[in-house]
């Protein structure tokens, strides 16, 4: 099936827009995204404040490239993580794997704003030009010559909503090519009770075919049992959050999201990874709906990296690096 | 019908950490983002949804500075006809009645049927709309949440009282109302919305040009002045109850009764 419906939906929310029709819950959202560039409505200046956990900070320096500091690499946060407490951690382990593969690599702290995938998506186009415009003048200035992000909504706008940009990559391509590469050197599970299942997140995989990175990233992990869920790959299920859906509590039988847990368990899994902030909240959230708080857990591809990583083995040439940057 | 509704604008507390100034005096104002006071949106709403009905125009005024003419463009931008601004240096520091002598003066100079302001500000306290009434010797209601046009230069009206009970009233017009939020869902106003009004002239009238005597009005004229702001004392903390789920519920239910919350 070739049907491409999702233009012809945004087109009509566009209208609808236009003659105000938006429902209340998701009015303060898009006037927060406005005004402060971010749906939660928080200081534009607390947006690097993720960045400051003191543990985190100590081993791991992360650099605001805003005209003092430069690096090669620009690591695009989005909202969801610079200000969600939970999906922060996966902002902390992006670094920490950015800077375990030796990358020269900043973010751009308050001048970056919402990356506007939703808002487009949800057809505030005059909105999201104005995030985007914001975003490639602060980009080009930051002087980054490729863009990396852990969120695969970032990723499709930064990809194909915008223009003169660097090339951007998602963490789940950066870490298996790093990891063939022999830079990043993945440590064994030690829980051997642990059975993974990958789940594609809409924007990753159907959006952008990326279906293997992510997988060859697991079949690395020494002593990893992976299984696949029935529904997998382009024919894999949304997790039922994306975008706005997030603010908006929409009249269903039954959340997808806990249709997608049971998936899981089905396949005989326990671990749920995923690689995008939104499947994260949406599936975490599902499995305490669906009753299997302690029976399934759910963790980001790099949370897991991360965690199957550590700083032992950051080269000299990398240390040397951070530490005169 | 030609209806004038009363706004302004004030922090936007969604999208705020408010926090006390040094002095204790004041909110730190630095990194504020302001926009229309909420209520008053619901107000030009149902404006706007009256003169579909029944034809005729909406006006919206506030008093202010420069500064405040994008929330007249936003509600502009929403489908009022016409924004002014009621702007003086011998404006700043009024009272309530001082706000509710400039916008006498301002009716005055119209002819409006209804005069419709938000149920209250978000940084004050609801006091205008009922003061405005009482200058203009017009009638008035508070808490409305449903407006129904009736022949014969009536209204037929409903406000919230208490428990979510409604009462129904006939006011006669010219009257104030001050609208509940929830009387209907405001529509959104988009990027293009804005831009689209944004040329749009904003006339501006100042104490001479609305016949406001300056001592009538302003800092001097104040006789509610502020005199301090202060964050509550946090009082006990939250009870956490502990046991199985049945066990959890029963004390819940136990307590949510000796507190008359359940009957």
């Amino acid at each position: 099936m070739l049907v491409e419906y999702i233009d012809k939906i945004v087109d009509l929310r566009r209208g609808m827009v236009d003659e105000g029709k938006v429902p209340q819950s998701l009015q303060k959202p898009l006037k927060a995204l406005e005004s402060r560039g971010n749906p939660y409505g928080k200081l534009d200046k607390k947006r690097a404040d993720w960045v400051k956990n003191k543990e985190f900070q100590q081993s791991c320096e992360v650099k605001i490239l805003n005209g003092n500091h430069t690096a090669d690499t620009l690591y695009f946060v989005d909202s969801i993580t610079s200000y969600d407490d939970r999906i922060q951690s996966i902002g902390r382990a992006t670094s920490r794997i950015l800077r375990r593969a030796g990358t020269n690599f900043g973010i751009l702290g308050a001048a970056e704003k919402d990356s506007g995938h939703e808002v487009r998506r949800f057809g505030e186009e005059l909105l999201f030009m104005a995030l985007r415009d914001h975003n490639v003048e602060a980009i080009q200035a930051s002087g980054a010559w490729r863009i990396v992000t852990a969120d695969p909504h970032a990723y499709n706008a930064l990809k194909h909503d915008y223009r003169n940009v660097p090339p951007v990559e998602h963490i789940s391509q950066f870490i298996a090519r790093e990891v063939k590469a022999g830079t990043l050197r993945l440590t064994p599970v030690e829980d051997h009770s642990k059975v993974f299942t990958y789940h594609d997140p809409c924007y990753l995989g159907r959006h952008n075919q990326i279906y293997d990175a992510p997988r060859e990233v697991l079949d690395a992990i020494p002593g990893l049992k992976r299984v696949e869920m029935s529904r997998c790959r382009d024919r894999s299920f949304c997790c039922g959050g994306g975008g706005l859906a997030l603010f908006y509590e929409p009249k269903e039988d039954q959340r997808m999201g806990v249709k997608r847990v049971q998936m899981a368990a089905e396949a005989g899994a326990n671990v749920i990874v995923t690689a995008c902030p939104f499947c994260m909240v949406n599936i975490e959230d599902a499995i305490k709906v669906a009753g299997m708080e302690g029976k399934m857990t759910a963790i980001d591809l790099a949370e897991l990296v991360e965690s199957r990583t550590d700083d032992r083995f950051v080269s000299s040439v990398t240390a040397g690096l951070v530490g005169h940057a | 019908m030609e209806i004038l509704v009363c706004a302004k604008r004030v922090p936007d507390t969604s999208e705020n950490e408010i926090e006390l100034n040094r002095a204790g005096n004041d909110i730190e104002r630095d990194d504020l983002v302001y926009s229309v006071n909420e209520p008053d949106n619901y107000a030009v709403e149902e404006a706007l949804q009256i003169v579909d009905r029944a034809g005729g125009q909406v006006t919206v005024v506030t008093v202010g500075g420069d500064e405040d003419e994008e929330i007249l463009r936003r509600e502009m931008a929403m489908g009022a006809h016409h924004g002014v601004l009621l702007s003086d240096e011998a404006f700043n520091g009024s009272d309530g009645k001082g706000i509710a002598t400039i916008l006498k003066a301002f009716v005055e100079k119209g002819h409006y049927d209804l005069i419709l302001t938000g149920v209250q500000a978000e940084d004050a306290g609801a006091q205008v709309g009922g003061m405005l009434a009482a200058m203009l010797d017009y009638p008035f209601a508070s808490l409305v949440n449903s407006i129904e046009v009736q022949d014969g230069g009536t209204l037929k009206i409903s406000r919230e009282i208490e428990g979510g009970n409604k009462e129904m009233n006939a006011i006669d017009l010219p009257c104030v109302l001050s609208i509940q939020t929830g009387i209907n869902e405001p529509r959104y106003v988009g990027m293009r919305g804005i831009r689209q009004v944004a040329s749009r002239t904003i006339p501006v009238f100042d104490a001479s040009g609305l016949g406001v005597s300056e001592d009538a009005v302003g800092k001097a004229a104040a006789k509610v002045k502020r005199v301090d702001y202060f964050v509550p004392a946090a009082g006990k903390g939250a009870e956490m109850l502990a046991g199985s789920r049945e066990e959890i519920i029963d004390r819940l239910i136990e307590l949510m009764k000796a507190k008359g919350g359940l009957n």
